[in-house]
């Protein structure tokens, strides 16, 4: 549990550290306060899980205001990446909280890190692709891009949490 | 899940991360022009034409919405909903600050052209000369917003002062409301209910699986906020015994229930003793307290 609640807190202060410095070195001072704003919301109310939320809220939203602001994309990519991961880790932590002996916890936890990483770099890397690569395409074309990818994505969240549904229905049994 | 069910799943999710990775490519080389007016000769109907395009963007905007829609879990939809509010009005908040900070030294001037080859800020102002004449300041007549954004403007403060007023009143509401009697009766139902399912020879599974859920329901419609696969054992142990419910049995309960649930259950005898002196423990405790 502990090894889960420490990556969590250096997942978080990656994710806002990196951002953090990037609006530090471009000036956007203001910037910063809705980022740590967030981080000590996440950070200092655990306990509660709707406030959770809020502070993830907040540090996304921050991020997604220093792209407008010009701040380096290097770093908010990396903070993206680490918020998520403290996202993850922070929900992964609250399921262990929940079951009172776990077998083979240290193995599941470590599993559940070489998982987490391989998705991380994934999704570095992806991220470092699409910020290097340049594509040329008419407006009309990135609109009809755009529909494709939010209906693709939709599709694939749709099918994954009907399949969740359908195993939560398999296990309750029939009275 | 099946197999052709897993790979039709990521076939989709590698063609949505291609799509995605094109368009953060393409995103960077779009340039959007500022907004022109055209006049467009009165005796050209623009109906049919090539211009109206109307309802092609209506279409992609619905297509869009809808595929937001499915993205979003059923149960996270209000709450996304909440989040999107305040950060549309945090980045509003954002912009005000910014402006306000910025000042005048955030307005662009206007660049001036002079026929002197460098302009030298020791230069009398004389020295210089206009290569063309500034346009005279035109006089700014205030013209007031069409009546329907007025309304709109009204409406939506009415409506966000309401919101605001409903939220104080649920917070206070929620924090001073009397408390609700336990639903002792319904538990006690259900462990009779679990008890004697044991005493006729059913599986030991099935009955602990069945009286953990059915309680957890009691216990949901009693909070009424949550659903039956969110509440945990953990939550659901803490509920019990905050009802004046002895700790042990429901522990041993909810303990069964972990084992059953998560592959740990041994098949003996004890097992279904440890489920029937829980059951007729809580069962007795509820008739003490009720």
């Amino acid at each position: 549990m502990t090894e889960v609640r420490r990556s969590f807190f250096a997942a978080l202060a990656l994710g806002i550290g990196a951002p953090g410095l990037g609006m530090i070195v471009q000036g956007q001072w203001l910037l910063l306060l809705p980022l740590l704003a967030g981080g000590a919301l996440w950070f200092g109310a655990r306990k509660r899980r709707e406030l959770m939320g809020w502070g993830s809220a907040l540090c996304i939203g921050s991020l997604g205001l220093a792209v407008w602001f010009n701040v380096g994309m290097g770093w908010l990519l990396v903070g993206m990446a680490a918020l998520l991961a403290a996202w993850d880790l922070d929900v992964f932590g609250a399921q262990l909280a929940t079951v009172s002996r776990i077998e083979n916890e240290r193995r599941l936890i470590h599993a559940h890190w070489r998982r987490l990483a391989w998705v991380s770099v994934a999704g570095l890397l992806l991220g470092a692709m699409g910020l290097s690569l340049r594509v040329s395409l008419s407006f009309g074309l990135i609109l009809v891009t755009a529909l494709l990818a939010v209906l693709g994505l939709a599709q694939v969240v749709h099918s994954i949490s009907k399949r969740e549904k359908d195993a939560h229905t398999d296990v309750i049994p029939t009275p | 899940m099946s197999s052709p069910h897993r790979k039709r799943l990521l076939a989709f999710w590698f063609a949505s991360l291609a799509v995605m990775l094109v368009l953060a490519a393409a995103l960077p080389g779009l340039t959007l022009l500022p907004e022109r007016n055209y006049d467009i000769p009165w005796s050209v109907d623009p109906t049919g034409s090539v211009l109206d395009l109307g309802w092609l963007f209506g279409v992609m905007l619905a297509l869009y919405v809808i595929g937001f829609f499915m993205i979003i879990p059923k149960e996270l939809r209000r709450r996304l909903l909440a989040y999107a509010v305040v950060m549309f009005w945090l980045l509003a908040g954002m912009i005000v600050v910014a402006v306000w900070i910025a000042g005048d030294e955030g307005i662009e001037e206007p660049v001036l052209l002079l026929s002197s080859p460098v302009a030298t800020p020791t230069m009398a102002l004389s020295e210089l000369e206009f290569t063309e004449e500034l346009e005279p300041i035109r006089e700014v007549v205030f013209t007031p917003p069409q009546h329907w954004v007025r309304i709109g403007v009204i409406l939506g403060i009415g409506v966000l002062c309401a919101v605001v007023a409903l939220g104080i009143f649920w917070f206070i509401y929620a924090r001073y409301r009397p408390a609700t009697p336990p639903p002792l009766f319904f538990l006690a139902t259900q462990a009779q209910a679990a008890l004697d399912a044991l005493y006729g020879g059913e599986d030991v599974r099935d009955v602990v699986l069945r009286c953990y859920f059915e309680m957890a329901r009691v216990l949901d419609q009693s909070q009424g906020i949550r659903r039956v696969e969110t509440v945990t054992p953990r939550e659901f142990a803490i509920q019990l015994t905050g009802w004046g419910l002895p700790a042990e049995p429901v522990s041993t309960l909810t303990r069964l229930f972990e084992e059953v649930r998560y592959g740990s259950y041994s098949e003996d005898d004890t097992a279904a003793q440890q489920a029937i002196a829980s059951l007729e423990a809580i069962i007795a405790a509820c008739q003490e307290l009720a």
